[in-house]
């Protein structure tokens, strides 16, 4: 049990953080490309933007909390 | 700071507040579910306190970003300050494992994500009434034609 906790506390903030990582890279560079096009549209970009990187940083939140038990759980 | 983000940001204070007390009058009312509403008056000042904290991130690089298109140079690098993010989330998760019978474990899980949540909420709430105001205004033009 011990040791399959920890297996599945590395997976789960591992994949999470993988899935994260390329989920903001993605945001975060099509809106930089947007204001770079259309500097007059920053508003509405940075509130897109802004909901976006919150939903995607839940996963890793959750992820890495769910590890943390995970742990506390193999000790 | 910007009209259309701080907009988001005074409504996702007052939610999590009107939250807040509403768990506080739970918990007075209630004390065998005590725990529960200190658990999700925990998660949800936590959560809330995330979003702040990426407001402000989110602003932060976008501005350099601008000033980097006008030819403005800014050395400085700046990331989105996931890692505070993470540590008060795991700070949040560790007072309930720590003092069981203060804080419930699930309810502060469930509340962590609760002002993410409320912003995808409002964000189709805002762009559906912005919908509703340009059909209005066409309307009007073609009724003047």
């Amino acid at each position: 049990m011990g040791a399959l906790a920890l297996i599945a506390a590395g997976i789960v903030a591992g994949l999470g953080a993988l899935g994260a990582g390329i989920g903001n890279g993605l945001v975060i560079s099509k809106t930089v490309e947007g204001i770079a096009r259309q500097p007059e549209a920053k508003s509405t970009l940075q509130t897109t933007m802004f909901i976006g990187v919150g939903l995607i940083e839940v996963l890793p939140i959750i992820g890495v909390v769910l590890a943390f038990i995970f742990y506390g759980m193999a000790q | 700071m910007n009209n259309e983000l701080s907009k988001y940001r005074i409504v996702v204070v007052r939610v999590v507040l009107g939250l807040v007390a509403f768990c506080l009058l739970v918990s007075a009312a209630l004390p065998t579910h005590r725990a529960i509403a200190h658990g999700l008056i925990l998660g949800s000042i936590v959560s809330c306190i995330n979003v702040l904290h990426m407001a402000y991130k989110v602003r932060q690089l976008l501005e350099t970003a601008a000033a980097a298109g006008t030819g403005e140079r800014r050395r400085k690098r700046y990331g989105l300050g996931f890692g505070f993010r993470l540590a008060t989330s795991i700070l949040a998760v560790v007072l309930p494992l720590e003092f069981p019978h203060y804080f419930s474990e699930i309810a502060v899980m469930a509340s962590l994500v609760f002002a993410q949540f409320l912003l995808l909420i409002l964000g189709i709430i805002y762009s559906l009434k912005e919908e509703r105001m340009r059909e209005k205004a066409k309307k009007e033009k073609a009724d003047q034609s």
